[in-house]
């Protein structure tokens, strides 16, 4: 549909747009919802938890964090801080990613618009609303975001009862899934720009020196992965100084 | 933690990510200046992923040759270029095989 037409279109029909150039999307989370979600139950989390934060989330790498620092299966697990802190460091790019969008949106979009923008805010959704050769209107952007949360917490309901179904010992090694898919976002990154791959390389011989440290004196693994990021980020920052060009990251 | 926390843990983290969404969406309608600020905030995301799996993931599948194997066909996987959901897929599948053959 070009600009012209999009414009033209009443809202139902911009919305039903929205909705189907989200459908890759949906079938994305879908999958990687389903292996968050077993993850979690393979970690001890009640069944309601997996469900409660795709709703209220909306969040992979957030919901990943606390599914991959808690197992309640395990004598003892990651402290409540240093939890909500990392989810919080990896949550901090939707500040840019909504000023992104904000961006595409018409001037004058009143708050409750912008309320249904914020909502929709997430890696993808923002790469395919940043994409269009238009500038994107609310019901636009509510269609991607309910064909997107669609797939979200179906796959987490899929997830959750999937495993209950499944034998235990196939339980366990879902586990890795989560960390695949972090593989799976890490890497196209690193292999498209040095800078990107020097930071990663950085934090992972930070995280596994302070995870070499004696007991007495290393920290929590939660805070490790936190300052290690950190470290990680900011180091590349001093060894990569940016071009004078400012660019909203992806 | 204990599992009492959980919920406290979940709407803590689910108000905090509303927030940085809505606050800039809200209040924010011009583009972040400072280049060094945008390079940092920008690369937080990947540094922080990598970190979180190494060294977990080596403890993600029960064993130590099963996450190893998974985490292996995973890197393998996502250098090629795959998309997320057939690296999780592939990297569970390898995993429980070794699990399974253990």
């Amino acid at each position: 549909m070009s600009a012209g037409n999009l414009r033209a279109a009443g809202p139902a029909a911009t919305f039903r747009r929205g909705f189907a150039d989200a459908l890759p999307i949906c079938f994305g989370y879908c999958a990687v919802a389903f292996t968050i979600a077993a993850a979690a139950i393979a970690r001890g989390f009640p069944p309601w938890a997996p469900s409660l934060m795709s709703l209220t989330h909306f969040s992979g790498t957030s919901q990943g964090a606390i599914v991959g620092r808690l197992d309640f299966t395990a004598p003892a697990t990651a402290g409540f801080a240093e939890v909500a802190l990392l989810c919080i460091a990896l949550n901090l790019r939707y500040a840019l990613m909504a000023l992104a969008l904000s961006q595409k949106l018409p001037p004058g979009t009143g708050l409750r618009g912008r309320l249904v923008a914020a909502v929709s805010v997430t890696d993808e959704i923002v790469a395919v609303a940043v994409s269009r050769p238009f500038s994107v209107t609310i019901p636009y952007v509510g269609g991607l975001c309910v064909s997107s949360m669609l797939g979200w917490n179906g796959g987490t309901l899929l997830g959750v009862a999937g495993t209950a179904l499944l034998p235990e010992r196939l339980v366990a090694p879902l586990g890795i899934a989560l960390y695949a898919m972090f593989v799976a976002i890490v890497v196209p990154a690193a292999k498209a720009s040095r800078k990107t791959l020097f930071c990663v390389l950085a934090a992972i011989v930070a995280n596994v020196a302070l995870s070499l440290l004696p007991a007495s004196v290393r920290p929590p693994s939660a805070l490790a992965v936190l300052l290690s990021g950190v470290a990680a980020a900011a180091a590349t920052v001093l060894a990569f100084p940016p071009s004078g060009e400012t660019e909203v990251a992806q | 933690m204990s599992r009492e926390l959980l919920l406290p843990l979940i709407l803590l983290v689910a108000a905090a990510s509303f927030l940085l969404r809505f606050v800039p969406m809200a209040l924010l309608r011009k583009p972040i200046r400072s280049p060094r600020l945008v390079a940092f905030v920008g690369l937080l995301p990947y540094s922080i992923l990598a970190a979180m799996v190494v060294p977990g993931v080596f403890s993600s599948a029960g064993s130590l040759p099963a996450s190893a194997a998974g985490f292996a066909a995973a890197l393998a996987l996502a250098l090629l270029g795959r998309s997320l959901p057939v690296v999780a897929a592939a990297a569970a599948a390898v995993a429980a095989a070794v699990c399974l053959c253990a």
